[in-house]
C-alpha cells in the first residue's frame, strides 16, 4: 500500500497551508488554524510537524528575502507537494469511512 | 539563549520577533520561548545527562539499601515531560541511570555478602564501564537521532496508522 495517513495534527497543518495558497509561512498558518479551527497552537508545534512533514516529502519550502521588522530574518514559506495533497485526500475518505454508517452521529455532521 | 537552543531556526525565530513587534504580549512572546527551549534536541540531551548525574549522585548519598525509592522516584517524576516527548531518550537514559547505580550497589552488596567475591565484582566493572560509556553516548546519540531519526517523532494524540 502507497496510502499515507496523517495525524490529526499533520492534517490541520497541511489544510492550514492549502487555504492560506503562496504566503504560507509560520505565522499565517498559525493564524488560519486560530481563525478557522479555533485553536491555538505553539510556533514550535508548527515548525516541528512542517519539518516532519518535509522529511516525508509532502511539503516543500523556500525562503523570502529578510525583512526589518524580522530582525533580518527570512520568511520560510511552504507549500504542499502532489504527494502531500494525495495524503490529504486519503486521510479525508478515510475519515469520511470511518463516519459513515454511526448511528450516534447521524444528523451530528453540521 | 534563544540563539543558542534555535540555531537553524531563524525563519522561526523570525516570526517570533514579527509577532512580538505587531503586539503580541510578553507573556506569549516568553510561552513560544518556551516550548522551542523544551522542544531541542539540545535541552533533552542536557535533561537525560542531569536526571542521570542526579542518579549517581542520590545512589552516592542514600546507600545501597536506601537508595532504591528515592532514584525511582526521582527519575520518574524528572523523565515524565521527557516521556511525552521523547521515549526512545527515556529509555536510553533510564538504561544509562541503571548500568550507573547498579554496580554501586553490587559492589557494596559483594563485600556484604562475600567478603569481595571476584565475579560479583567484574560484573560491577563492567556494568561501571557500560554505564560510564552510556551517560556518554546519551545525549550524543539524542542530538544525533534527533533530526531525523526515531527520537524525532513526537508523541501522537490521534492517528489512523501509516502504511
Amino acid at each position: 500500500m502507497d496510502r499515507q495517513f496523517l495525524t490529526d495534527f499533520e492534517l490541520i497543518i497541511l489544510l492550514a497551508v492549502l487555504r492560506v495558497g503562496d504566503s504560507a509561512y509560520g505565522v499565517s498558518i498559525a493564524n488560519e488554524i486560530e481563525k478557522t479551527g479555533g485553536r491555538t497552537v505553539l510556533l514550535a508545534a508548527i515548525y516541528t510537524a512542517l519539518d516532519r512533514l518535509e522529511e516525508n516529502g509532502l511539503v516543500s519550502s523556500s525562503y523570502g528575502d529578510p525583512t526589518p521588522e524580522r530582525g533580518g530574518r527570512a520568511k520560510r514559506f511552504f507549500k504542499v507537494t502532489p504527494k502531500g495533497l494525495k495524503a490529504v485526500k486519503d486521510t479525508q475518505r478515510s475519515f469520511v469511512s470511518l463516519w459513515a454508517g454511526i448511528p450516534q452521529l447521524k444528523g451530528g455532521m453540521a | 539563549m534563544i540563539k543558542l537552543i534555535g540555531r537553524g531556526k531563524d525563519a522561526l525565530i523570525g516570526d517570533l520577533e514579527e509577532q512580538y513587534r505587531a503586539g503580541r504580549s510578553a507573556r506569549w512572546y516568553w510561552l513560544q520561548v518556551a516550548a522551542i527551549v523544551v522542544r531541542s534536541r539540545r535541552f533533552h540531551a542536557a535533561v537525560a545527562v542531569a536526571a542521570s548525574m542526579a542518579t549517581i549522585a542520590t545512589a552516592g548519598w542514600w546507600g545501597p539499601t536506601r537508595f532504591a525509592v528515592p532514584v525511582l522516584l526521582g527519575v520518574t517524576l524528572s523523565s515524565w515531560k521527557l516521556w511525552r516527548l521523547h521515549r526512545t531518550s527515556l529509555v536510553l537514559l533510564y538504561a544509562t541511570s541503571v548500568a550507573l547505580v547498579l554496580p554501586h550497589w553490587m559492589m557494596d552488596a559483594s563485600v556484604v555478602m562475600s567478603g569481595g567475591d571476584r565475579v560479583f565484582w567484574a560484573i560491577a566493572r563492567v556494568l561501571a564501564g557500560y554505564g560510564i560509556v552510556g551517560i556518554l553516548l546519551v545525549p550524543f546519540l539524542i542530538l544525533r537521532l534527533g533530526r531525523s531519526g526515531p527520537l524525532s517523532e513526537p508523541p501522537v494524540s490521534l492517528s489512523l496508522g501509516r502504511s
